[in-house]
């Protein structure tokens, strides 16, 4: 055998024994979990490869600029360590530019009416981490109004689409759930429940996903911040204790399918799918930067006058490509969601996130666009969006 | 149920059938990415990526032959994407000398195979794709460029290089052993 046989040899021992056997099976968990709010792209310019590529580059930009302005909340894990430092606290720097008034450009959106008001915020439960966040994640798994209005993400597996459905609760039916919620007093006070390794453990590095609990409003509001559990065997191997941690996740999981959970009499009408009194439109326009080759920014029927890099108000990282942000009426939505379903878009609809990238031939590159509804409380506002 | 039927019916919204999909694929996704980021951490999270990007752009799929093609290329984008997202912190990290390794091994073979870990650990991600491909998952010059989205005289090239950067980053080692993998 020559030097050459025996490096390659080598070199593929090597490869064979430096490589696992399994794996995690948390993997396939957590990736159906993100597939869960993450809608299929329409056929057709997807598959040419040159487009192919491009969307790839694109969503490599996405990412970047994803990145860049989750900074601290999908940090990617460092070495070993696991990503617990994720937080759904914005930085100043987030806070101060969402709050940059909108200019009196023609591009601002018109203001919409305000949710109704006295309805008051029991729980609101958020989900992000784990991976790239893109701005429809802020879509809650869970709002509870005061009125008893309940909106929900259904557990994945049980459902067609990632859709959000609403259901109004009696007065007992309220009173049952808020007590189950409530019961554990874990979200009495605001806390931020995190991973704590095992002294001298060494857990395997990689993203978590980090569940917001928000429990009443105003000055009384109460936030608290749990590592989802990441499966008896991985914890009792590495880290610490938690029970708040599991506590919360299993409340989070049967909060998730709320009809087994509280039973036929909880409830005051059938459940239907929820749309918004008006949704938060995100885009990210991309000048100068190669064509996806898809329909054009300019099929859309925007709610507003001027370039789409001058929409709203800018959210985050404010180097390009900055992220526009603004709320826009249920009407307006509605025109976007049917241009989108007449140029082939898929999983659209006004009852969950919707996505999509268009070329955008004014600006000579591309804009991805995110719309959501947004919950009767207002919640998310751009400057969550951060 | 065959992979035609589970695509369709995965393209349809049935994320039952992507996991189906996905489940039987799943290590072997996990080894590649291990190999090619070094990390197991941030392999979690490229195969992650891989199958969300799958998910979103299953659409696109025409020919089911051609699904493990196309899942090796969303893999290795999602690899490179995680790999210059950890850059940042990579760029903290300083090689130490590695003054515990034995320095008369008798068994050669396990030595020259420590120092091509060290060396893979050495070379840029790209490289190291295009390496796990060939010498890993055994696959063919055109299968590569597929992977790598890359022309195959480009594979070609690349492989060439990789393996210089390879030897030129255990060289010390090399040395040391010549005969064995110099």
């Amino acid at each position: 055998m020559n030097t050459q046989d025996r490096f390659d040899e080598q070199l593929t021992e090597r490869l064979r024994a430096d490589a696992p056997r399994e794996a995690p099976s948390r993997l396939l968990y957590a990736a159906m979990d993100r597939i869960a709010n993450t809608p299929q792209r329409a056929t057709g310019w997807l598959g040419r490869p040159v487009v192919r590529l491009l969307a790839a580059a694109a969503v490599l930009l996405l990412a970047v600029a994803a990145g860049t302005q989750f900074a601290g909340l999908i940090g990617p894990p460092t070495g070993n360590e696991p990503s617990a430092s994720s937080t759904l606290v914005p930085s100043e720097s987030a806070v101060e530019s969402a709050a940059v008034t909108p200019s009196a450009s023609s591009a601002t959106p018109q203001p919409t009416e305000s949710p109704t008001a006295g309805d008051g915020l029991p729980l609101r439960v958020v989900n992000l981490g784990g991976g790239p966040t893109y701005p429809t994640h802020l879509l809650p798994w869970l709002t509870l109004m005061a009125d008893g209005t309940l909106i929900w993400q259904p557990i994945p597996p049980e459902t067609e689409t990632t859709s959000l459905v609403t259901r109004t609760l009696t007065t007992e039916g309220l009173a049952d759930l808020r007590e189950r919620i409530f019961e554990t007093g874990l979200l009495d006070a605001s806390a931020a429940y995190e991973l704590e390794p095992q002294p001298g453990a060494e857990p395997p590095g990689h993203g978590v996903g980090v569940y917001t609990f928000t429990a009443g409003d105003g000055a009384e509001q109460v936030v608290v911040t749990s590592v989802q559990w990441l499966g008896d065997d991985e914890e009792s191997t590495y880290y610490q204790p938690a029970p708040e941690r599991e506590q919360l996740d299993e409340l989070t999981q049967q909060l998730r399918d709320p009809e087994s959970m509280l039973g036929a009499d909880a409830w005051a009408g059938p459940a239907e799918p929820y749309e918004g009194a008006d949704y938060q439109l995100v885009l990210i326009p991309y000048r100068d930067a190669a064509r996806y080759d898809t329909a054009d920014a300019s099929e859309i029927p925007w709610p507003f006058d001027g370039p789409l890099d001058e929409f709203g108000v800018e959210a985050g990282d404010p180097r390009p490509p900055t992220t526009r942000c603004g709320v826009i009426s249920r009407d307006a939505a509605s025109q976007i969601v049917d241009a989108l379903v007449a140029l082939s878009f898929g999983e659209i609809g006004m009852d969950r996130a919707t996505a999509g990238s268009l070329d955008w031939a004014e600006g000579n590159g591309t804009v991805d666009l995110f719309m959501l509804p947004r919950m009767p409380d207002g919640f998310p506002e751009c400057e969550d969006q951060f | 149920m065959p992979d035609k039927v589970l695509i369709r019916e995965a393209a349809r919204g049935d994320r039952d059938a992507f996991a189906a999909l996905a489940a039987p694929r799943l290590d072997q996704l996990f080894a590649t990415a291990t190999l090619i980021l070094r990390d197991r951490g941030r392999a979690e999270d490229a195969v992650q990526e891989a199958l969300v990007r799958a998910w979103r752009d299953l659409r696109s799929v025409r020919d089911p032959q051609r699904l493990d093609a196309w899942l090796r290329r969303l893999l290795v984008n999602a690899c490179r994407d995680e790999s210059r997202r950890g850059r940042r912190h990579d760029s903290n990290i300083r090689l130490l000398p590695d003054h515990d390794r034995p320095t008369s091994d008798s068994s050669g073979d396990l030595a020259d195979r420590d120092a091509i870990g060290r060396g893979l650990r050495m070379l840029s991600a790209d490289h190291r794709a295009v390496i796990v491909h060939q010498y890993y998952l055994g696959l063919s010059l055109r299968e590569i460029a597929d992977a790598l989205d890359i022309p195959v005289g480009t594979a070609k090239s690349r492989l060439h290089h990789a393996r210089l950067a390879l030897r030129a980053a255990i060289g010390p080692d090399a040395q040391r052993s010549e005969g064995h993998i110099a």
